[in-house]
């Protein structure tokens, strides 16, 4: 086999581009690696319990909460992604409504997905959405 | 006299159009097309009271706001859940509230489907998690809340989902200042005419059956409906319960034991 130098430029290369993402990016993101990476992301991350299913109806697994930088943000942590995918899709673009649930948020909703994960944050910090995105990504559904 | 050529008078027609458009800008904001099925109008739909003391005016106040629609008559009658669990019952609407804990919302109006797009029975919360904080612990807030939740239950959406622009007067609108009197505007403690009128549309048809029951009335000869033990005496042959059903509806009963 004849050594190609074009070929390992672009093999470096996008190895380079993985590994740069995947400081923030691990491939299974978990609600213990979430809390890794919004550290990483300079926030304050405490862990502050779970809420029982019932206090979200509208979703199919029961919240982790966090605070992050004193904000409040739910996390959902699914068995599958699959089942994140499942729930996710019946949020609407704006947050409400949510399957047949019509939701009153107390301020701005914002939901993210991202492997098994389903993340919530009700709020308007620029810290804090600066963050969520950045380990996240985009949000899939939130208000105006 | 003004006269129009053909081209002027297609601009004006578009021109009316666009001006009637923003004149009623929310007409349309019903929830998908649910509603409770029924065989004539007006619809008689109770709301289940599962609510401590501090929510019971703004139920009933909620319920004849509603009711003033000419095809809604809601009662507030006896609840049939708890308002930790708030299970539906099937034909009505369990009104709840309870600490729910920090979840971000203050309420949560479901409702359950049957054959399509029938609404069979419904559950509203509101999250005193967040209500019994001083930001939202106002008579305002809890109005404003209870209301459009209850709004929901008929098959009606948010005329706007803006929490940040001028209130439009209804309680099916966003707002951060629900009695408008922060920033001077309308108040939306209470529905307004596009509600109304989005109600006339939902339930302008009939249906073949009813997935709402009337209200209960209390049965005499069952004794967990007479509600708390006021009074014994005789030895215990003769007692005296009441049963409170909130705005001064007061039932009492005497009995005398064979």
């Amino acid at each position: 086999m004849r050594f190609r130098p074009a070929n390992f430029i672009v093999l470096a290369a996008v190895g380079v581009s993985f590994c740069g993402s995947s400081a923030l990016q691990p491939s299974e993101l978990t609600s213990e690696a979430l809390v890794r990476a919004l550290q990483q992301q300079g926030a304050t991350v405490t862990r502050a319990g779970s809420l029982p299913q019932s206090s979200y109806p509208f979703l199919s697994v029961s919240a982790q909460l966090l605070q992050v930088n004193g904000a409040d943000v739910q996390v959902f942590e699914y068995a599958s992604a699959t089942r994140a995918d499942s729930d996710a899709s019946k949020v609407s673009p704006t947050g409400s409504p949510i399957g047949q649930s019509q939701v009153s948020w107390m301020d701005t909703p914002h939901f993210y997905k991202r492997d098994r994960l389903i993340v919530l944050y009700v709020g308007h910090s620029a810290d804090v959405l600066r963050m969520l995105e950045a380990v996240l990504g985009a949000a899939f559904a939130a208000g105006r | 006299m003004i006269r129009f050529s053909r081209g002027s008078a297609g601009l004006l027609a578009v021109a009316l159009a666009v001006l009637a458009f923003q004149a009623s800008p929310s007409a349309h904001h019903r929830w998908k097309r649910y509603h409770w099925a029924r065989t004539q109008n007006p619809l008689n739909l109770t709301l289940g009271r599962n609510l401590s003391t501090a929510w019971q005016n703004y139920l009933q106040a909620a319920s004849s706001d509603w009711s003033s629609s000419n095809v809604l008559n809601t009662t507030v009658g006896s609840g049939d859940t708890t308002g930790a669990t708030c299970d539906p019952t099937l034909g009505k609407v369990e009104v709840c509230n309870a600490s729910y804990g920090a979840t971000g919302w203050l309420g949560v109006a479901r409702i359950w489907i049957t054959t399509g797009t029938h609404i069979a029975q419904g559950t509203v919360k509101v999250n005193d998690y967040y209500f019994n904080q001083s930001q939202y612990n106002s008579p305002a807030w809890r109005q404003f809340v209870m209301c459009q939740e209850v709004g929901h239950e008929f098959g009606l959406d948010h005329q706007d989902e803006n929490f940040n622009n001028t209130n439009l007067g209804t309680c099916m609108d966003y707002t951060s200042d629900p009695d408008g009197t922060v920033n001077g505007q309308l108040s939306n403690l209470h529905p307004n005419a596009h509600d109304y009128e989005e109600l006339d549309i939902i339930y302008a048809h009939l249906d073949s059956f009813n997935t709402a029951s009337p209200a209960k009335t209390p049965s005499l000869n069952d004794p967990s409906e007479w509600g708390q033990l006021m009074k014994t005496a005789h030895g215990g042959k003769t007692q005296i319960f009441e049963r409170n059903f909130g705005n001064g509806e007061i039932v009492v009963t005497f009995v005398i034991w064979a």
